[in-house]
């Protein structure tokens, strides 16, 4: 199969471009029209406000002027960890290699919106695996994901492109395990039904990703579907799919990830989820090097703010 | 002599004001709601005469009744087109039948009226405006849209601003978007059909799986078994191998 990515990463940034223009154009445009046949207004907001009462903002969050909103409202720190036993260590084959797995994540966000349509996630990310007992395993590093996000209403899907880069680090080797740089792309949609008891998600995302080393480099194509149950106020459970065509550039791999999972979810308060889950992934692919099955099953607890 | 801008906005403010207001739809109106979600301790009380007691789920409430929640409790109504309000602790709630009137008479609300469905009126101790179709939260003296729009004498309140009124003074604005998702009564009952994302990441809810993982390890492992020199990579004919280190003896 012929691939020229240099055409793809082109097409991917005039498409991210005519993106930014319309985010900046039309949208500031809108709202600066919808906004100016307003009588009496104050679209500023000042400082005429009436602050909400603390049993008020719990319920509604604080109304008030964006004016008056800091740039650090926008940021949200997420740190998390999991524990897993994982039935296939080295995902090789189907390999008997079982192994305990922690992995904390502690990420940095913005997200902000630009205007009624459009909006800007960047997140960054500081990553371990560390394995029990196959130590030489082990490798951390940062990922990171910048995208624009476009909705034409709230009800309506979610398309966004963006960058992810990834940089590991192998604890054998101390070196570079891997790094990339990937233009991405993607649509989502969720969908809330049975009286918002039960929310079902549909996704699909484009990664191409240039990697050093260039073993890496691969195109994928990722769908991904969901169902969460609400079971009580505050827990739920989701079930999953997710099915990854990947293409790599080198070698001629072509690989088929499925991933089947079920997660239940427990929110003690808005800022703490604790999650217990288990997953099964069979990776199939054309060079026996990269086939492998895998069960799953574990904890994590993650804190937000 | 040219008329104002601010006297057209108002004059059109206060037509489509009134006739959303006067009922000029043919609509189902208020007459009863069901309960669909209770948190703690919520009672109904009649205005006709006290008979205040506790609230229970699937009670269905007629429109001279009041709701009233304690604190850290809260209800979720529906109404028969489906219209829901999700009522915040410490709140004082009623509804009147006939003109679609949605009343907050102290606490907060959040209110969701499904476009086409004959809208309404929300009315506060110091607020009174129009909905058609419409997503709001509502405190006793502030109105927030957050999808649909809001009539009012003074204009139209879009998704994204929110009209405050203090000791009669009036101010349309803007608010802070990082709140919009944010306050129980939003994520609190799942997700409303018109933001399906509400509550945003702050809700268990609308967590999407991680799978990240697989990405990382699935490229991490296979990569480094790619590298090693004891392992030989299979694949097609004319893919290139990788060199085995110097010193080792690559896998057989």
């Amino acid at each position: 199969m012929s691939r020229i990515p240099c055409t793809r990463l082109e097409g991917a940034a005039a498409f991210a471009v005519a993106l930014l223009l319309l985010a900046f154009l039309p949208g500031s445009r809108a709202f600066a029209e919808n906004t100016s046949g307003s009588s009496g207004d104050d679209l500023d907001g000042g400082t005429f406000y009436a602050p909400l009462s603390k049993k008020v903002q719990e319920d509604l969050g604080d109304i008030h002027p964006a004016s008056a909103a800091s740039i650090i409202s926008y940021f949200h720190v997420t740190a998390s960890v999991a524990g897993q036993y994982t039935s296939n260590a080295a995902l090789y084959h189907s390999k008997d290699n079982a192994d305990f797995l922690i992995a904390p994540v502690l990420q940095g966000e913005f997200a902000a919106p630009l205007n009624k349509y459009f909006r800007v996630d960047v997140a960054a990310r500081l990553e371990d695996f560390t394995y029990s007992s196959n130590q030489s395993l082990g490798f951390w590093g940062f990922s990171g994901n910048a995208n624009l996000e476009y909705r034409y209403k709230p009800s309506w899907p979610r398309i966004y492109v963006g960058v992810e880069p990834y940089y590991y680090f192998s604890y054998d080797t101390g070196d570079r395990l891997t790094s990339a740089i990937g233009p991405a792309a993607g649509i989502d949609q969720s969908l809330s039904i049975n009286r918002g008891k039960t929310l079902l998600f549909a996704g699909y995302h484009f990664g191409e990703y240039f990697s050093t080393p260039n073993i890496d480099t691969r195109q994928s194509h990722t769908v991904t579907l969901s169902l969460t149950q609400q079971l009580q106020t505050n827990l739920y459970a989701q079930i999953y799919w997710q099915l990854q065509y990947s293409i790599y550039s080198v070698y001629g791999r072509d690989e088929t990830r499925d991933v089947v999972g079920v997660n239940f979810i427990h929110q003690f308060n808005p800022q703490t989820f604790f999650s217990v889950f288990a997953n099964y992934v069979d990776n199939a692919s054309n060079n026996s090097l990269s086939k492998y099955t895998t069960v799953n099953a574990g904890v994590s607890l993650t804190l937000q703010y | 002599m040219p008329l104002p801008t601010s006297f057209k906005s108002f004059a059109l403010g206060f037509a489509i004001y009134t006739l959303v207001g006067t009922g000029a739809y043919g609509v189902t109106p208020f007459t009863s709601a069901t309960i669909t979600r209770i948190e703690n301790h919520v009672s109904l009380g009649s205005h006709a005469g006290g008979n205040e007691h506790p609230a229970s789920l699937h009670d269905v409430i007629e429109a001279d009744t009041y709701l009233y929640t304690e604190d850290k409790s809260r209800a979720e109504l529906e109404f028969p087109d489906h219209s829901i309000v999700r009522i915040g602790q410490n709140t004082v709630f009623s509804f009147d039948a006939a003109s679609r009137t949605l009343s907050l008479e102290k606490g907060a609300m959040l209110f969701y009226v499904p476009p086409g469905s004959g809208g309404g009126h929300i009315k506060t101790p110091s607020l009174t405006a129009a909905i058609t179709g419409t997503l709001g939260k509502v405190s006793l003296n502030t109105i927030a849209i957050l999808s649909g729009s809001l009539m009012t004498p003074w204009g139209i309140i879009h998704a994204g601003e929110a009209v405050t009124v203090i000791s009669g003074d009036v101010r349309i604005y803007k608010f802070d978007q990082s709140q919009a998702m944010a306050g129980r009564l939003v994520a609190w009952g799942g997700p409303l059909p018109e933001v399906p994302e509400a509550g945003g990441k702050t809700t268990a809810m609308y967590g999407l799986p991680d799978t990240h993982i697989w990405d990382i390890l699935g490229i991490s492992q296979v990569n480094q078994r790619y590298h090693s020199p004891f392992i030989k990579p299979t694949g097609p004919p004319t893919a290139p191998k990788p060199p085995a280190a110097p010193g080792t003896t690559p896998y057989p």
